[in-house]
């Protein structure tokens, strides 16, 4: 009976040691940076992207109805391959839509030009300040940006640095804010996002819709409200890299480098 | 030949250590084999058991960053980590009652959980605790093809239910299950106190090992 005892004691605590370890520690995973630079992100795709595209497509627009037929025939192929272009006397149409651009008679390279654009949502008046500068005011009551973001300032002056193969490079100071607001099983949430650039920032037309952003630099703000409340100052530095721009982004006292 | 020979007595051997019945097993004449009607119990650990335990949290995802398309998703999303994360295994106690040499009938509870600790990554604190508890009850009837006074060769099928609760940040939940176990070949070696070891499919593991005590 004893050794029973025994071997009873030994398989119990066989069975106590020998649990499986299924997973490690996470630990070494976790990068607090990482969510700074996810607001960087956003920051990019849903906001300034939309904005600086209205730019981009009104001097495309402006090279349509500058080009003869054969010339707008070879821009709708590289420039609008998904829409339909139409020209009116004092505007132009993307026929399903998604933009209008309307002349005020000069063209958009032509210092003191205001022309009214509707690109994907966003409504905006470009004007032109200079040769080969422009301010983008965006109207904020109509401008409607991907949910759930909304913008409720932004100051943009656009400078063309230069022009290659695949488009425009631009030369960007902006500054504004935007408020995000979702809602998960902790109750509401709002995130506002105050953002300015530390230096004029460069900005070319990368994947789609999306532009690439390097040689510059973002100064962030986050406050989030409504379950998880933070206070939080993002700074982003871009600089070139080997290949592409190396993003540098300092956060919570902490900074990490993220390749693009 | 020779060497899977020799791995299979090496293998009985060191079960019939662990059984501690040597001793018991040299008192008796092997040659006469006495079935008597009677009871017995067995406690067993098995590793993979198949049930919603191990299978949730074996295929679960790891740290989550990105992919939820909103700065308050994202944050949400990625302020715990988990620290090492254990399964239990199948521990199982069984009683079983001998009817005929060949047959015999059981009642088998099982139990297995899983561990995990989270931690927020801004603190570095605990911040909850994730545990999932299956329990599975099941009739089981077992049929010895091999029956000596030292070994036992058998097989088995049980059917019955389970009851799991998940425990994790946002609560509890408690779910209702099937529960079975399918096994083709089990041996048991020993008299009185005996050692087991099992191949089976279900909620008992896929590789058991016990001891039991015949009375």
């Amino acid at each position: 009976m004893k050794n029973a005892i025994k071997i009873c004691l030994a398989a119990a605590a066989l069975m106590t040691v020998a649990g499986c370890k299924v997973d490690s520690s996470e630990e070494k995973y976790v990068n607090i940076v990482e969510e700074a630079y996810y607001v960087y992100c956003i920051t990019g795709e849903y906001v300034l992207s939309p904005v600086l595209s209205v730019l981009d497509r009104a001097l495309k627009v402006d090279m349509y109805v500058k080009a003869d037929q054969y010339g707008r025939y070879e821009l709708e192929d590289m420039y609008f391959p998904d829409y339909k272009l139409r020209l009116y006397d004092d505007k132009c149409v993307l026929a399903d839509g998604r933009g209008e651009f309307v002349f005020d008679g000069n063209s958009i390279l032509d210092e003191g030009a205001v022309w009214e654009c509707t690109f994907n949502g966003v409504v905006a008046a470009v004007s032109c300040t200079g040769q080969d500068e422009w301010d983008v005011s965006v109207d904020l009551q109509t401008t409607r940006l991907d949910t759930p973001y909304s913008l409720n300032a932004m100051k943009m002056h656009v400078a063309l640095a230069d022009s290659c193969g695949y488009g425009h490079v631009y030369e960007m100071t902006v500054e504004g804010d935007y408020t995000e607001h979702t809602s998960s099983w902790e109750g509401n949430t709002v995130v506002e996002v105050v953002f300015s650039t530390t230096e004029p920032t460069k900005a070319v037309l990368s994947r789609g819709p999306l532009f690439h952003f390097f040689n510059g630099g973002f100064d962030l703000h986050m406050d989030i409200s409504g379950g998880m409340e933070r206070s939080e100052d993002i700074e982003v530095r871009l600089s070139p890299a080997m290949a592409g721009t190396e993003v540098t982004v300092t956060y919570m006292g902490e900074t990490e480098f993220w390749r693009e | 030949m020779e060497r899977r020979l020799s791995r299979i007595l090496i293998s009985a051997v060191l079960l019939m250590l662990a059984s501690g019945s040597i001793a018991d097993i040299s008192a008796r004449d092997r040659n006469e084999f006495r079935f008597w009607q009677g009871s017995e119990l067995r406690l067993t650990w098995g590793a993979m058991p198949l049930d919603a335990v191990t299978l949730n949290n074996v295929m679960a995802g790891g740290y989550a960053v990105y992919g939820y398309g909103t700065i308050a998703g994202e944050i949400a999303n990625s302020r715990y980590y988990g620290g090492d994360g254990y399964l239990s295994g199948a521990i199982g106690l069984t009683y079983t009652y001998r009817f005929r040499k060949w047959f015999e009938l059981s009642g088998v509870v099982t139990y297995s959980g899983y561990y995990r600790d989270y931690f927020d990554k801004y603190t570095g604190n605990l911040a909850f605790k994730s545990n999932d508890n299956q329990i599975s009850v099941m009739p089981y009837v077992r049929f010895v093809w091999v029956h000596t006074n030292l070994v036992r060769l058998y097989s088995g099928i049980g059917l019955g239910v389970s009851f799991l609760t998940e425990t994790g940040q946002r609560g509890t939940d408690m779910t209702l299950l099937p529960a079975f176990a399918l096994t083709p070949i089990g041996i048991t070696v020993g008299t009185f106190v005996y050692g087991i070891a099992e191949v089976s499919l279900g909620n008992t593991g896929m590789f058991s090992l016990g001891i039991g005590y015949k009375f």
